[in-house]
């Protein structure tokens, strides 16, 4: 049984149709990559999934609960995770206080006894610490808690996203468009470490991506979108043999000029 | 451009009064008075606008109405509070168009309007430097690439916009009387204007305008009852930040455009500004500020208690700042919330312990504790609704709360205007010195509180929510109005102590002066923030905020190690985990059921989790297409 699933999910702004009755199945311990051509509604459907958007139309349900109606962070109480395309860092705290910001959903003392530093928060505190720390050497970034954010290299700030979604303990992580702006070398190791996490972590991955190459490597099942539809859904391998991804992606033969 | 717009209403005004004040010929006044003008704004674009420009849109909002502030405050100190009108730069004679009779001051108005408004447009559409100046407006990184001096263009923008203001200000000060004190209402009303148009469309800005003047003018004639019609204005906000849906996106989330782009000039601004202070570290400001109180106490003790009245009221008046700073470091600093309340709110605690002492007979130290309450009550009623907006909207809302604040609920017959000081807890608060020694541990205290607040991860969480958005809902944080809210309690703290240094009502343009230094703060190098900022150790392994640090590193007891093996895993999802704090299952499971559906399930789900993934690791490529539909 899918661990998410996205059924018949349509998304309408105005007359614009960019979702079009949408199916989407992410079964659990998988790797599951969503592709398609620009403006084929990768990001609505992401979005839907993780609740920045209302479908028209659809549901969305997570082990086995309807969270159509769910609001951003209770989906993340659920056990969900994302990271961001454009990276949403806070560029003057440090590497570990970003990543803690990852935990929000743990946290168990409250203003008042943070204010008043008592016991229960400074254990609670504790713990957060140690759980991004955890999280950061997950990622390989162990030895640059301390530093600045601003500081860091683009490829770093990625890892660094990655951690904080992995320090919510996520039973499903969201990844928009990891592999954007990154080298071959960076996006081989990004790679490595998101096939970890599903290895050692027991996460589930669905990543929104543009990159043939990393999409083959890395996930066991493909689904492909476009204008809005889905046109091929399977094991990788097989839904890149498809033609009409070919088509999707290549356009046919005969239609591209005289 | 709104936050241009609110400093340009000021400049008009200090042109205005400029030509007022001066006893000289008129035109000379006038030629005074925009020379005046124009150099106040080149001094505000180098002082407090050019520091803040790769700032967010919040940090210029705030930079902008700290120079309001700054400037009504100015304008009151100079002028004081009376309206008073200018003399007519133009002979006071009538042209007759048919039956309509306008004066030579109005058609030049027109005249001036019309000729400023073709010259401009005519530089802007043909000139190197007026294309230079739209290209930087539509994109200020890529012009510079280009070869645009953008220092350049801003100190035009600047000098033009000024000299604009101040010929406006100068054409119509005689037409209609001025006053200081009620320009921040004016903007106000101008903000509410725009508020029709969700501070994006025009057309609506424009109609929305004309619908809060005539509400206004309505008001006036419909009721006599003072400050009625600031109290329609609040209420116009209000109504419209909670039934206008559909704001503009960037009007909700502030950009967190610094990551984009690295702030090497800002850095540098910043470095040349720091200067002495880096060797002291980022600490600094808590330095001076220790060094000042050392040297008061210091010198109290050396004048023997009568004699120190004096630095004893100085004294006093400090910590009530440093309190009040407090309270804004946590709503704008941090909050990335401006607000332009806190003079309101420091009223209410003021007038309330003035009315329960003056009016009822309640012992001061009760009347404290109550208008402390009285206090909270009111500033969560009227900060909740506010608190769930951000940005220009809250500022919005603030500024029409301490409008009515001000004009209707401070000047109720109900409200004395004065309390005498009488004694806490026995101590003599008539002396100074007592006064100051009374504030002292509060302050302390309150600073504790806020210092561990932001050691604590509510730290990060609360930085997050301002810089990047939407971003903390996405990892299960509802929202962040608990400190927020705290910071305006906080607020209403200092007012406990302040009404006793003096009468209330007369103290309120102080406080709002106060306010404003206090905004100007914020505008300096690492902003108002500093306070709690500790040196960070690059590159190491050492906790950034002082927290016990990382010094388990490599010893994780396996309990709260992060990788963490399936079966652990679900041990943990039933709370099975030995020493395990149960709130932490209890929060991470959050009372919902469909969360609960959820872990039931997860068992079965994990199996199947576990056999998918030892069948990828085994590679087989014949593996079902379970996972996804055709």
């Amino acid at each position: 049984m899918a661990l998410l699933s996205v059924q018949g999910v349509t998304v309408r702004f105005g007359g614009l149709v960019a979702n079009d009755q949408v199916d989407l199945d992410v079964m659990p311990g998988e790797i599951t990559a969503l592709i398609g051509p620009n403006g084929a509604g990768k990001t609505t459907l992401f979005n839907v999934i993780t609740g920045a958007q209302a479908p028209t139309s659809g549901r969305v349900t997570f082990g086995g609960a309807d969270i159509t109606d769910l609001d951003r962070s209770a989906r993340a109480r659920l056990g969900m995770a994302r990271t961001f395309q454009n990276l949403s860092l806070v560029p003057s705290l440090s590497v570990l206080d970003n990543a803690t910001v990852g935990l929000g959903r743990f946290r168990w003392a409250g203003l008042i006894s943070s204010m008043l530093s008592l016991p229960r928060a400074i254990h609670q505190d504790r713990l957060i610490r140690e759980i991004a720390t955890g999280a950061l050497e997950f990622v390989g970034m162990g030895d640059s808690l301390g530093r600045l954010t601003g500081d860091l290299p683009y490829g770093d700030r990625r890892r660094l996203e990655l951690a904080r979604a992995l320090a919510l303990q996520p039973r499903i992580l969201l990844l928009d468009e990891p592999s954007a702006g990154m080298g071959p070398t960076e996006t081989a190791n990004l790679a490595t470490t998101i096939r970890r996490a599903r290895d050692e972590l027991g996460v589930t991955v669905l990543l929104v991506e543009h990159d043939m190459s990393f999409v083959r490597t890395l996930a066991e099942y493909c689904t492909v979108l476009e204008f809005g539809r889905v046109i091929a859904s399977g094991v990788t391998a097989q839904v890149m043999e498809d033609p009409r991804v070919a088509e999707a992606y290549l356009g046919t033969r005969g239609t591209t000029g005289a | 451009m709104a936050y241009v717009n609110a400093v340009l209403v000021g400049i008009f005004t200090g042109g205005a009064y400029a030509l007022i004040a001066r006893e000289w010929p008129p035109v000379l006044g006038a030629l005074v008075a925009l020379a005046v003008t124009m150099a106040y704004g080149m001094a505000v674009e180098r002082l407090a606008i050019r520091p803040v420009r790769h700032g967010s849109s919040t940090t210029k909002l705030i930079a902008t109405l700290g120079v309001l502030a700054l400037t009504t405050g100015l304008l009151l100190l100079v002028y004081g509070f009376e309206p008073t009108s200018a003399p007519l730069l133009l002979p006071d004679r009538l042209v007759s168009l048919g039956s309509l009779r306008i004066t030579y001051q109005q058609v030049t108005v027109l005249i001036v309007a019309g000729v400023a408004a073709g010259v401009l447009g005519w530089f802007l559409q043909t000139t190197r430097f007026g294309i230079a100046v739209r290209a930087v407006a539509q994109n200020a990184e890529t012009s510079r690439l280009m070869g645009v001096s953008l220092t350049q263009v801003a100190r035009f923008n600047w000098l033009l916009g000024s000299a604009l203001a101040g010929i406006t200000g100068i054409l119509l000060a005689p037409l209609s009387p001025v006053t200081a004190a009620t320009f921040t209402l004016l903007l106000a009303k101008a903000l509410t204007g725009t508020l029709f148009g969700g501070l994006m469309s025009l057309p609506l800005a424009f109609a929305g305008g004309i619908a809060v003047g005539v509400l206004d003018s309505l008001t006036i004639m419909k009721s006599s009852s003072p400050g009625a019609k600031e109290l329609v204005t609040l209420i116009v906000v209000v109504g419209l930040l909670v039934f206008r849906r559909s704001w503009a996106p960037e009007m909700i989330t502030a950009p967190a455009a610094e990551m984009k782009r690295p702030n090497v000039v800002l850095n540098r601004i910043r470095a040349t500004l720091a200067g002495p202070w880096s060797r002291l570290g980022p600490r600094a400001p808590l330095i001076v500020a220790v060094t000042i109180l050392a040297v008061l106490i210091g010198n109290q003790i050396q004048q023997g208690n009568t004699s120190s009245g004096y630095w004893g009221f100085v004294g006093a008046r400090g910590l009530f700042f440093v309190i009040e700073a407090l309270s804004l470091v946590i709503l704008v600093g941090w909050g990335g919330q401006a607000s332009l309340m806190h003079g309101a709110y420091v009223g209410i605690g003021a007038f309330t312990t003035a009315y329960l002492v003056v009016e009822r007979g309640v012992p001061l130290e009760l009347a404290i504790v109550l208008a402390g309450v009285a206090g909270m009550l009111m500033g969560a009623l009227a900060g909740l609704p506010a608190l769930r907006l951000s940005g220009l909207q809250f500022g919005i809302a603030s500024l029409a709360f301490a409008g009515a604040a001000s004009e209707w609920l401070f000047r109720r017959p109900e409200f004395p205007k004065s309390l005498p000081r009488g004694t806490f807890f026995g101590v003599d608060l008539f002396d100074d010195l007592n006064l100051f020694l009374v504030m002292l541990p509060i302050t302390i205290i309150l600073y504790v509180l806020v210092w561990n607040l932001r050691r604590s991860t509510f730290g990060p969480l609360l930085l997050s929510s301002r810089d990047a958005g939407t971003t903390v809902a996405h990892f299960g944080i509802e929202s962040m109005s608990g400190p927020l809210i705290a910071g305006i309690v906080f607020g209403i703290v200092p007012q406990l102590i302040q009404k006793e240094s003096g009468p209330s009502a007369s103290a309120l343009p102080d406080v709002i002066a106060g306010a404003t230094v206090i905004l100007l703060i914020a505008l300096r190098p690492r902003g108002l923030a500093s306070l709690f900022e500790r040196p960070k150790s690059r590159g190491s392994t050492e906790g950034s905020d002082g927290g016990p640090a990382i010094t388990h590193r490599g010893a994780h007891s396996g309990r709260f190690d992060f990788v963490i093996g399936r079966r652990e895993a679900r041990a943990r999802q039933s709370g099975n985990v030995a020493g395990r704090p149960g709130r932490l299952r209890h929060e991470a499971g959050i009372d919902n059921t469909a969360v609960i559906e959820v872990t039931a399930q997860q068992e079965t789900e994990d199996t199947v989790g576990n056999t998918s993934i030892a069948m990828s690791a085994t590679g087989s490529a014949t593996r079902s297409t379970k996972g996804a539909r055709r």
